[in-house]
């Protein structure tokens, strides 16, 4: 038999109710006390609500159930807000020699709510309740998902600008050779709406290299860009794909006519002198145009490769002009060079 | 080592000293270039490379500049989550103290993979006590040293911190801190809540 002074034990057990054998409350725990205030010879059923299982509380319906895990709300629970719940702890029941129990509770697994609406410290647990560590450890939880979450963003930001550098053309900010095939590949696969493909190269740029240096030729290269871009709508695409050489898609193109009047038009402005500290930058550029309608199956390597062949016939015959490919597919004739204005 | 450990040393340099300082020691060194993550693991001789170019840096002694880092890391407001972890360590300055043996594992539990210092505890008379740490790096006992001050502070008690010299221990290194507390109660604490806001 053991005998405890009870005052002992509530200081011992914070959380503890006895109960004697008639079913009155005799002494609470001081943190219940705190959640619930009770008064000495309340009956169980004016403190306790057994919610899981339930039952009703009194010592009958407690006996059957001594040693087992049980879920109770506190019936006098103080600040509890408007639109909250009761809070719910768990509670195992120990038979006494003299008839009564020991109802010993505890929080669950997730104690803040409760810790927060009765202002409770580590004063209000017992000294080697583990409940501190347990509050510790989920703030030290929240700390390093933080630091991830952190790291996740850092990471995202970099994978990012690796991507857009690996697409872009850094002299011209232009779009750059990968991207553009990248590009071609997705229209190719979607094949919803047919568009323009054309292939510039610049003409008489290597004299400029040759002469004025190669910050003269990255000072036309940047010029160059800013006239195509201002040739291509938002959904277009233009891209840097060598040296001095350019490709351009027009999405929703179908109509070859409005290809050679905007190439006949870049022509010419690139033919407009470049200034480049106090000296006249000359060049022009030789364009092959191609249509993703003129095949049955589109085939990009093929695409660009007739597009190139244009482009090659049109610096063959002087340069400064555009040629538009006719693949044999649909029987056009073979290449037909057309001498801009 | 605990990428946690270097971005301390890092933030700290910064926060004390501006960022052109640390860059400085960086290049002294010829570390890789970025900052520390605290979530990632690098060579613990960098480390050691850094912290010696701190001091020749800053111009002041290793010790003396982790005591500071240990004071630091429990007042810079930003790293108010440091200060709060170390007061679920106990109620009072004294509970403090009797935890510091458990800090190595707590730390594990928070964060798995990170290795700091072991403390072990002696009481020769009821005010006094002996910390002794054991770490694979010099200076656990300085890093401590500066923590403890800004903790006493905290937990408002008067008490004298005095670090001890450091001597090679097996594969590491060990040393004392004398910590006498004088008023426990000596004035108000800082606040400290059981559940933060979320």
């Amino acid at each position: 038999m053991i005998r405890i002074d009870p005052t002992v034990l509530v200081s011992a057990l914070p959380m503890v109710l006895v109960i004697q054998a008639d079913g009155r409350v005799s002494h609470a725990g001081a943190t219940l006390a705190r959640i619930a205030p009770f008064s000495e010879g309340d009956g169980i059923a004016d403190v306790l609500r057994f919610v899981q299982p339930q039952f009703e509380a009194d010592m009958m319906g407690l006996r059957d159930r001594m040693g087992r895990r049980l879920k109770v709300e506190l019936v006098q629970e103080t600040r509890i807000g408007a639109g909250e719940r009761p809070t719910r702890l768990r509670c195992m029941a120990i038979p006494l020699a003299d008839g009564g129990a020991l109802l010993n509770l505890s929080f669950s697994a997730e104690p803040g709510e409760a810790l927060r609406r009765h202002r409770l410290t580590a004063q209000d647990f017992s000294e080697i309740d583990p409940m501190v560590d347990l509050l510790f450890l989920k703030e030290a939880h929240n700390v390093v998902l933080k630091e991830f979450q952190r790291l996740s963003d850092r990471l995202e930001l970099a994978r990012k600008a690796a991507e857009e550098d690996a697409v872009t053309d850094k002299l011209t900010g232009l779009r750059n050779r990968r991207a553009m095939d990248g590009y071609l590949a997705r229209l190719a696969e979607t094949q919803e709406q047919p568009f323009g493909f054309m292939h510039l190269d610049l003409d008489f740029f290597k004299s400029i290299n040759d002469t004025l240096g190669h910050a003269a030729g990255d000072h036309v290269l940047e010029e160059v860009a800013r006239i195509l871009r201002t040739e291509v709508r938002r959904n277009d695409m233009v891209a840097r794909t060598g040296g001095d050489e350019f490709m351009l898609v027009f999405t929703d193109c179908s109509d070859v006519e409005i290809m050679r009047s905007i190439a006949s038009r870049i022509i010419a402005r690139l033919e407009k002198p470049i200034d480049w500290q106090g000296h006249t930058c000359r060049i022009s550029g030789s364009i092959g145009i191609t249509m993703s309608n003129f095949y049955d199956n589109l085939d990009t390597t093929r695409l660009v490769s007739d597009a190139d062949r244009a482009l090659y016939h049109s610096k063959r015959h002087g340069r400064a002009c555009l040629s538009v490919a006719a693949p044999n597919v649909s029987g056009r004739r073979a290449e037909d060079a057309v001498r801009s204005a | 080592m605990h990428g946690l450990i270097c971005k301390t040393l890092e933030e700290f340099v910064i926060d004390q000293h501006g960022p052109q300082v640390w860059a400085g020691i960086r290049r002294d060194v010829d570390a890789p270039p970025g900052r520390f993550e605290a979530l990632r693991s690098y060579d613990a001789d960098l480390m050691v490379q850094l912290v010696e170019a701190a001091s020749a840096s800053l111009d002041r002694p290793i010790l003396t500049i982790f005591e500071d880092i240990g004071h630091w890391i429990c007042t810079h407001p930003p790293l108010e989550q440091v200060r709060r972890l170390i007061r679920f360590s106990g109620r009072t300055f004294v509970d403090l103290l009797y935890s510091l043996d458990e800090l190595h594992d707590r730390a594990r539990m928070a964060l798995p993979g990170i290795d700091l210092p072991r403390f072990e505890i002696v009481e020769p008379d009821p005010s006094v006590f002996r910390v002794t740490s054991h770490w694979a790096f010099p200076g656990a006992g300085a890093v401590l040293t500066g923590c403890l001050r800004a903790m006493a502070d905290d937990y408002g008690a008067l008490a004298l911190i005095e670090a001890g010299r450091f001597r090679a221990d097996g594969d590491g290194w060990t040393d004392e801190v004398k910590v006498q507390v004088i008023e426990q109660a000596f004035h108000a604490p800082r606040e400290f809540t059981l559940v933060g806001v979320a």
